[in-house]
């Protein structure tokens, strides 16, 4: 009751929220690490890990996730910013050889893959506001758990990609660690690219 | 929550006790055993919780820019109900005691906060899935109607003389033996409606019996041994058995109910 009473007087003062459906991010927190988002497999469009004594989270201002296929190679560029509620942007963008996935559909054959991230051939940059800095990785791990085809009244709407990231690097030659990492996302046409 | 409600309750009676005691043109009681024959009509809304169904999929809610945790759901039920009852008054004419039958149907609707929120019209409800394969399906309103025949039990107490107009205060249990249960889907497209079986099959299904309980506080209008008219207001109504109900949990509420009851017999 108190709760309700709360939520009408929020809404009737402020009225600024937003509209929802599946392109939005839903934060459910982690019971444990309450600034990240728990483990999901809905299409949350959520990712966070613990870095170092912050968080690399998405954001509510930038898509959180984008998917490229070009020159035989598929990248994810995970977008968020460090530190919940800040405008301190990254984007960490993870390259592997690839040339199977020519639409979002593919995707789903990455149920159950896990792509080790200090492998020859994976690439990991961070992209700041005009630094595009390729990333040492010491060790580390993408780890695709479930990937599902979504239908929406009986429609084809997306690919969901659910699993967890771990990885630590060098830095300037500093070790950090981005650890307890985990995704819920959904990808369809709107955040798929294919430039070949 | 509920002891605010007693002491408010308990307050308001004193204060009416207060206002009544100062007319002095009361009628003395006539010392008759009288039974009267009732109908009565009215509406009880519930407090609803909502149950963690997890087939249901969390919507995005911000405010200030910042996540919000409340449910996007809005629930609202309400049960409206008749009776027929006899009473039974006691010799000084100050306790009333009666039962009868009720008939009543508890209607409950859930919904989007679309209306204040500014939210989407549906939610989306998952119906099933295989490793790969995931259908959602989007609702806009889920409707259930449980109909109840029930027997309450009722002891009013009037500490006043018998007058025209009198107050009195209610204590009062109802046990309700459910009749029929209908749930109704509204699908944001409608072609989905070939799905509602299967859908409205996912949420629990309401049990065959509850218990409620009102205190309440009432004006009588009438003489004593003539047909009387009763406007009455039910706060709080406590429902006994909460998870007795389909879509949510019903715990408490209030009502208001008038009833019209005619003397039968004089002794």
């Amino acid at each position: 009751m108190k709760k309700l009473l709360i939520l009408f007087i929020i809404i009737a003062a402020v009225g600024c929220s937003k509209r929802s459906g599946l392109s939005d991010s839903v934060f459910i927190p982690d019971s444990e690490y309450t600034d990240l988002p728990a483990y999901s497999e809905w299409g949350y469009n959520t990712f966070g890990a613990n870095y170092e004594r912050s968080v690399f989270v998405y954001s509510r201002n930038v898509m959180p996730l984008k998917v490229i296929v070009q020159n035989q190679e598929l990248s994810f560029v995970f977008q968020g910013v460090i530190g919940n509620y800040s405008d301190d942007y990254l984007s960490m963008k993870i390259t592997i050889p690839d040339t199977a996935t020519t639409k979002y559909q593919d995707l789903l054959g990455l149920n159950d893959t896990r792509i080790n991230l200090s492998g020859s051939e994976v690439v990991v940059e961070f992209i700041t506001d005009q630094n595009n800095k390729v990333i040492e990785i010491l060790e580390g791990e993408l780890y695709f758990k479930r990937t599902q085809k979504i239908f929406v009244d009986d429609v084809e709407a997306e690919v969901i990609l659910s699993g967890y990231f771990n990885l630590k690097f060098l830095e300037d030659g500093i070790p950090f660690s981005m650890t307890d990492g985990r995704f819920d996302f959904g990808v369809d046409n709107d955040n798929f690219y294919n430039l070949n | 929550m509920q002891k605010k409600f007693l002491i408010l309750w308990l307050s308001l009676g004193s204060l009416m006790v207060s206002a009544q005691s100062e007319d002095i043109t009361s009628i003395p009681a006539k010392k008759k055993h009288q039974i009267y024959l009732g109908i009565e009509g009215g509406s009880r809304s519930f407090e609803t919780k909502s149950r963690d169904y997890e087939f249901i999929r969390a919507e995005a809610v911000y405010y200030f820019g910042y996540h919000n945790n409340y449910s996007q759901l809005s629930w609202l039920t309400y049960a409206p109900f008749v009776a027929l009852k006899a009473e039974y008054r006691s010799h000084n004419d100050k306790f009333w005691l009666s039962s009868g039958l009720r008939y009543s149907s508890i209607k409950t609707i859930m919904d989007s906060y679309s209306d204040y929120a500014n939210n989407s019209d549906y939610f989306y409800v998952m119906l099933n899935q295989n490793q790969q394969e995931t259908y959602y399906y989007r609702i806009n309103e889920i409707r259930e109607t449980n109909q109840y025949m029930g027997v309450p039990f009722e002891i009013r107490y009037s500490p006043f003389k018998p007058r025209f107009f009198r107050l009195y205060f209610k204590l009062a249990i109802d046990l309700n033996f459910k009749l029929a249960n209908k749930r109704e889907i509204e699908f944001f497209d409608p072609a989905m409606k070939i799905h509602e079986k299967e859908i409205a099959g996912l949420f629990d299904q309401p049990g065959s019996f509850y218990a409620a309980g009102d205190l309440g506080v009432g004006i009588q209008l009438g003489r004593q041994n003539k047909p009387n008219f009763r406007l009455e207001g039910d706060f709080p109504s406590l429902v006994f058995t909460p998870e007795a109900f389909g879509l949510a949990d019903n715990t408490f509420g209030g009502g208001v109910r008038i009833s019209f009851i005619y003397p039968l017999k004089t002794k």
